[in-house]
Parts: C-alpha cells; structure tokens; sequence
C-alpha cells in the first residue's frame, strides 16, 4: 500500500509539471475524508480603523550617515581598529590614591602632560596610545587635566574623601635627575614614597605618611640628595614644592637649586635643611 | 632720620660748602630747586635716600627730592633687598616658615633658591615683577651680631642680646648703638632641653645633675639614677648660641664648663636622630628639635618638675627657656622688611609658628583648676612664713579668674627679662584692640621665699604694680573704661620650683595676670 501511494505521488507530481488537471485528480484522491462536525468560527473584536494623523507626521529623517562622514570616520581610526577620541578617566582608590586611564589611539608614543594639585608630570603613551597610572592625591577635590601635544586637553574631577588622613610631601622636577626627595622616620612610622613620570621628563616625587590617630608621635626628615651631572652642573633648575596635610595644602612654592658647577661632577649634594620637616605632635 | 631742610641750613650756616666740586655718584635737590645735597647712594629702600656725604651718612625722605646721577635709583624697578643672618635655630625652619606665610598672605607668589643647606634667596613677587629678595644665611647667634655689624645683614637672627664686645664693636664701627632701643623682637620661644632615647629609664634631672653631666663629672648613669653604662654626650658645636646659653644658664652657675669629651654636632636634628638611637646616650638641643628622642624634665629637690611643654615655655615656667629674636639695626630697613617683622607678631603668624614646632607668644588662659599641683606644694609650704589666711585669701581671690599665659619674670630687681618685655606689648595691644573689654585683669605679684616674708610681699606688690604701668604706658589707645586693671601681691605663697637654687628662685619672682 506504502509502495502504491509513493509510487502515486511520485507519478502525480510528475504529471503536474505537465498538467494542472491531472494534478487535481492526484489531489483529490490523496486527501483524508473530512469529519461531519461543523466548528464555529471565532468571533474577533471589531478593527478599530487605522488613522494617520497628518500634522503630527515628521518629515522622514535618513539616519544614515552621510557618505563624507563615513569616509571622516574611518579615517579617524587607528591601525589597531579603534576609534582616535582621546579618553580620560578617573576614580579614586583607597589610601588616597586615584587611578587614570588615559587612551589616545591615534597618539601613540606620545608624551602626556599630567597636572594636578599644582603639579604636572609627563609619561609616553603605550604602541597603542595608552596607559594607566596610579597618583597619591595632594587636595580633596582634585582637577585632573591631560595634555597631548598643543590641541588635545582633557579634565576631570575626583572626589578624595580619605586624604584627611594623610600628609604628603611633593616634589615637581622640570628635567631628568631631580634631587632625589626622602624621607626618614622611625620604625613606628611608615612612609611611602612614589615617583610619577618617565624618569627623561617631567618628575613628581611625593612621600606620604597615613595620619592615624594610633600612631605616635614622631619627625619624618626630609632631605633632597642631588647628583651633579654634566645636564644640571651648569644651570640653575627650579622645581615646585607642595606640602599637604589632611587635605590641606600648607605650602607651595619654587625651588630653584643653584647650578653646583661642572668641576663636582660626579658629587652628590645633601640638602637636609630646605625642606621643613613633617612633625606629628602628640594629640 | 634727619629732615633734610633742617639739616640743610645746619650744614650750610657752617659755612660747608652745600655741593662738592668732586664728581659724586647721586644729587639729590629739594623739589623746589632750593637746596642741593651730593654723595655716593648707600641704599634706597623704596622711600628713603641713604647717601654717604661729606657730613656722613644721611637719610632723605625720597618724596621731598629729585635724583640725578649715574647712582640714582630706577624708582619703579626697587626690590628690596634684606639679609637675614644668624643662628640655625632661627633659619632653618622658622623664618622660612614666615616668610612663606608673609607671601600668602599678602598675595605674593614666592621662589626658593637654594645656594646651599644653609644658604638661600627667597623672592617675593606680585603679579608684575619681583618686589623684594630675602636672602637668608643660617649661622650662629654671633656671626649674625657680627654681620649686623658689619651691615653684612639687615636683621640678625639671635638667641641672645648682644655682649658688651659686640656693643662696643658696633660702637666703634660706626653701625650704630646695639643696646639702647627697642631691638629685639622676640618672634618665638623655644626652650633648651637634655634629651634621651626613648628606652633611657632617667626621666628627670636637676639642674646640678644636668650641669654635672655636661661637665663630664657624671661618668656612669648610675651615679644619676640610671643603670650602670657610660654616659655618651652629644652637643652643638661651641660656637652655636644654644651651646653659649647653655654655658651660662646651666653650667656657670655650678662652676663648671662644658666637657670637650662630648660629640660635637652642626645639625641637631642629627644630633636628635643619634640620641634617639642610643639608650645610653644624652643630647643638648632645643625643644623644636627634639625629634624622636623624649626629653628630660628639670626637677627640684623639693619635688617640683618642669616639663619643656609648650604651656611651661610661654608663661617660662621651665627655667629653660630661649626666645628666639629678631634683632634690628640702628638704620632703616626696607618698608617690605618692616612689614614683615610686624606680621610676625600678628596672629597669623602664631599658627605658622605653632606649626613649624615652635612656642608662639598668643595669649591663651588656663582655669584655677589646673593649678591643682601647686595649689599642692603650696600647702605643704604653710608656715609661720605663709599662714594659712593668707593662703585662703590666695584662693578666695583666684578661684573665679582664669591665667593668661603672659607672665612676668625679671632678670635683676624690677628689670624685666625680654620675653616678659615682649609681653607688656602683647598683654597692650590685646587692650588696645579691645580683647579685654568688659573684663578685670589682675596683676599677682609673688616672690621667692629669701628673706622674711613682709618685705617680699612689698617687693612682689612693687613688681606687680611696675608692670601694671608698663602695659599701661604702652597701651595708649586702650579704652581703660572697658577694662579693670587692679594689683595684688601674695609673696611666696604659691612657688612654681623650689627655692634653694637661684634658677629656683628666678622662676618664684613673677607678675602672673589673672582675669574675670
């Protein structure tokens, strides 16, 4: 019976692509007997009428971009595929500290100016035009601007609630081999000391020291240590000072260290007396 | 200054002649073309002349006259210029510090150029041009007198009035009088202190023990109440004005010098880091340089002990106290140097002085109630010398009044030492801005107990009213219809250290100021 019918089917649908008749007939035959109940068709809701309000009709917008800016846009990309905008990012860590993305695509290698608090640093741009750092805050409410070459600046601004817990010390240096700022304290009292920049730029150094209400009193020495060298025996050079307490700026001003002369080379000047030294009083 | 038309005729009914043939470095002639002087510029300070003239030095008031010459200042161009000179105490960090406050507060912006550790030009700028150039040279108390002398500097920064040597040197080089004038202004207090590591159980020394131990008599510090270890001793070097002060303050009394067997430090922030380090060692610095190291309180034999705190510096309870000076000349300084010393003084400047580790001079009160340790030895000295009515009178009459901290002490007889001569400013300028108003300000006189006790209650009466008057005097533009000034004397009832040394008894003879 199987056989018959495939056979049938196979015969119909050949004669169909000769005869609508004959398909039909073929039909006919293979169709199931109807049952004998009638179902009642479902009643639908009426069509509410469609009607298209002419005055509040817009005037058809292309969304697409226009050829020109397509063209703009691929070419503002870089060879990795992303797109040139330089970003900026922030947010603060604990400790005091805020982290900083930069990504500038299209500037790779580049060198960019970060300045807050008064100071600013330089740090190169990755192959891909990025980095990321890392900065001990110097005020509570800090503005944070980058700059990569002449047209690209770019601001934000974090919110430090914990630096009331810190004071810290800075030191802005124009050039390579600043004088190496340090600080010495007792055992019981930690100190933390960050360098920010590429050391062939722009330099902060910054030493830090957690204002807990546990800890005992005690002086943290301060001292800048310079190494004469053929690129600062002859000139003068003027850095920038910054002193901090909970988020209070105590102290700013320039530094200017006098030019030691090309005869000391390879000496090494201990300054122990310039900068004031962090005194923690018992409460 | 001499006015210059007052001078003129002086010189010229001399029969001098007014103008010299010789070729001079400026002329300066009155604005009205009358009167014609001619000398080579020592200084222009931004509004006086000082020319060196056939007469001497004079000072013109640079309004009155016109300038010629190759010498002539350019007028819009002044900076002044001011040399500070002097002890380390006072250089490395304090001035910095004031100057630092100076320019922020009066919306200068400032650079530091560092010469050397002790040797740096502060410049001070406004918004057009550089105003002023501070150059500060940190050495000791004497070379700052000797190049104030030699007008090397402008402002010597000093530990002490200067000696008889140095007056007359000044005298005889022509500098002007060191002594007579009000010279020095004490800017804030520090205090000599013995200091030990942490770890050393010797908290407290006498002062014969101190003098002992820096002499080098004491070997062990078990002949001072320790344990049995050698004595190391640190000091300044002995041309440092601490080291000078110590001498004389602690050693001399007691016949003794300082032992050349101790270690000699420049810096004492060295010398604080080494002691800190070394159990068995014993430093001579000043409170502001204590560092990590813990320092040791004064005792007396009577069982009263003075701690170097900040408190028992301002009002000299602690026998040590060393104020730090600024010392001017007998010459005009530049309207920038003045100004500066005056702020200064100013309440701003209290909390960068606070700030920089220092003792500043503002006046804070402490309440009857702290005075629980002497009220103490007070009553264990009743006695037919100090009845106990005369005791109950002291209470009756200080119990509601609170001390100011400015108190009184006197080097000699009724000669008051120069912070308490710093004070009668500080106690008048607070009545002249009114700070008192409304309130009763108790001058108490009280003595040490030498003697019987009527003519010490006279002498301590006679004290209190002598620095009554002073404020008195030199508050002219108080309101005394606001305030109530009223003196009292209570002798040697209520001694602050045992009277059987002479530093003991020094710090007995005092005007304390109570008030209501």
């Amino acid at each position: 019976m199987g056989k018959v019918i495939s056979s049938a089917i196979g015969a119909a649908f050949s004669v169909v692509c000769f005869s609508s008749a004959w398909a039909d007939t073929v039909a006919l035959a293979l169709r199931a007997p109807l049952p004998s109940v009638t179902v009642p068709l479902p009643s639908l809701p009426p069509l509410e009428p469609v009607r298209f309000d002419q005055t509040a009709a817009s005037p058809v917008q292309d969304v697409r971009p226009s050829l020109s800016a397509v063209i703009a846009k691929q070419a503002d990309i870089n060879a990795f595929g992303f797109p040139c905008e330089t970003t900026l990012k922030s947010h603060a860590l604990p400790n005091a500290m805020i982290a900083v993305s930069i990504f500038a695509p299209c500037k790779p290698y580049q060198t960019v100016s970060i300045s807050y608090a008064g100071l600013e640093f330089d740090l190169s741009l990755s192959m891909t035009g990025a980095t990321d750092t890392v900065l001990p805050a110097l005020t509570r409410v800090t503005e944070l601007t980058v700059r990569i070459g002449p047209d690209t600046k770019r601001s934000t601004r974090v919110d430090v609630s914990d630096i009331d817990g810190f004071m810290r010390v800075a030191l802005e240096w124009p050039s390579e081999g600043p004088p190496l700022l340090s600080g010495t304290a007792p055992r019981h009292m930690p100190v933390d000391r960050f360098i920010l920049g590429d050391p062939s730029g722009r330099t902060i150094q910054i030493v830090s020291h957690p204002l807990d209400p546990e800890t005992q009193p005690g002086v943290i020495r301060l001292q800048m240590n310079q190494t004469v060298t053929a690129q600062n025996c002859a000139e003068a050079q003027t850095g920038r000072f910054v002193q901090m307490m909970a988020g209070f700026t105590q102290q700013v001003y320039d530094l200017t260290l006098a030019a030691p002369g090309c005869d000391k080379i390879g000496h090494s000047l201990e300054l122990k007396n310039i900068l004031q030294d962090l005194k923690l009083a018992s409460n | 200054m001499i006015p210059f038309r007052k001078l003129f005729s002086t010189v010229c009914v001399l029969g001098l002649s007014c103008t010299s043939g010789v070729a001079q470095d400026v002329a300066l002639t009155s604005r009205d073309g009358a009167i014609r002087i001619e000398g080579d510029l020592l200084s222009y300070d931004g509004e006086f002349y000082r020319v060196d003239t056939v007469y001497g030095a004079l000072t013109l008031d640079g309004q009155g006259v016109t300038c010629a010459g190759p010498g002539c200042p350019d007028l819009d161009a002044y900076v002044a210029e001011v040399t500070f000179s002097g002890t380390r105490r006072m250089a490395d960090v304090l001035v910095p510090a004031l100057i630092q406050a100076y320019v922020s507060r009066n919306q200068l912006s400032l650079r530091r150029e560092v010469m050397s550790d002790t040797r740096s030009t502060f410049i001070l700028s406004d918004t057009d041009r550089v105003r002023a150039r501070f150059e500060l040279r940190g050495t000791t108390t004497s070379e700052g007198f000797a190049d104030l002398i030699a007008e090397e500097a402008d402002i010597a920064l000093v530990l002490r009035e200067p000696n008889v040597s140095e007056a007359l040197m000044a005298d005889s080089s022509g500098s002007g009088d060191l002594v007579s004038g009000r010279r020095a202004r004490v800017v804030a207090l520090d205090g000599m202190v013995a200091v030990t590591a942490a770890g050393q159980q010797v908290k407290n020394l006498s002062m014969e023990q101190l003098a002992a131990t820096f002499s080098g008599d004491v070997v062990s510090w078990a002949d001072i109440g320790g344990a049995d270890a050698p004595v190391v001793l640190h000091t300044p070097p002995d041309t440092a004005g601490l080291f000078e002060a110590f001498e004389e303050r602690v050693l001399e009394p007691y016949s003794k010098s300082m032992t050349p067997d101790a270690v000699r430090h420049a810096s004492l922030e060295e010398l604080s880091d080494i002691v800190a380090e070394d159990s068995f060692a014993i430093g001579l610095t000043t409170l502001s340089e204590v560092g990590n190291a813990d320092p040791v309180r004064i005792s007396g034999s009577c069982g009263f002990e003075q701690a170097p705190s900040i408190a028992a510096l301002k009002t000299e309870d602690y026998p040590l106290t060393l104020p730090l000076m600024l010392f001017t000349p007998a010459r005009r300084l530049p309207l920038m140097a003045r100004e500066f010393i005056e702020f200064t003084a100013s309440p701003a400047a209290d909390l960068v002085i606070r700030r920089a580790g220092f003792v500043d001079q503002a006046i804070t009160t402490s309440d009857f109630h702290t005075q629980g340790d002497r009220l103490a030895h007070a009553i264990t000295a009743v006695g037919p010398e100090v009845p106990l009515e005369e005791l109950k009178r002291l209470v009756e009459t200080l119990r509601d009044r609170d001390r100011l901290s400015t108190t009184f002490r006197f080097q000699v007889g009724t000669r008051l030492d120069v912070q308490s001569s710093e004070n009668i400013l500080r106690l008048a300028r607070a009545l002249e801005t009114g700070s008192f108003d409304g309130k009763s300000l108790l001058f108490a006189g009280f003595s040490d107990s030498e003697g019987p006790a009527a003519p010490n209650m006279a002498l301590a009466l006679r004290r209190a009213r002598l620095v009554m008057d002073q404020v008195r005097e030199a508050a002219a533009a108080a309101d005394f219809d606001r305030v109530q000034l009223s003196v009292d004397a209570f002798g040697e009832a209520l001694p602050m250290a045992c009277d059987d040394t002479e530093w003991g008894r020094a710090i007995n003879r005092r005007v304390e100021v109570w008030i209501r």
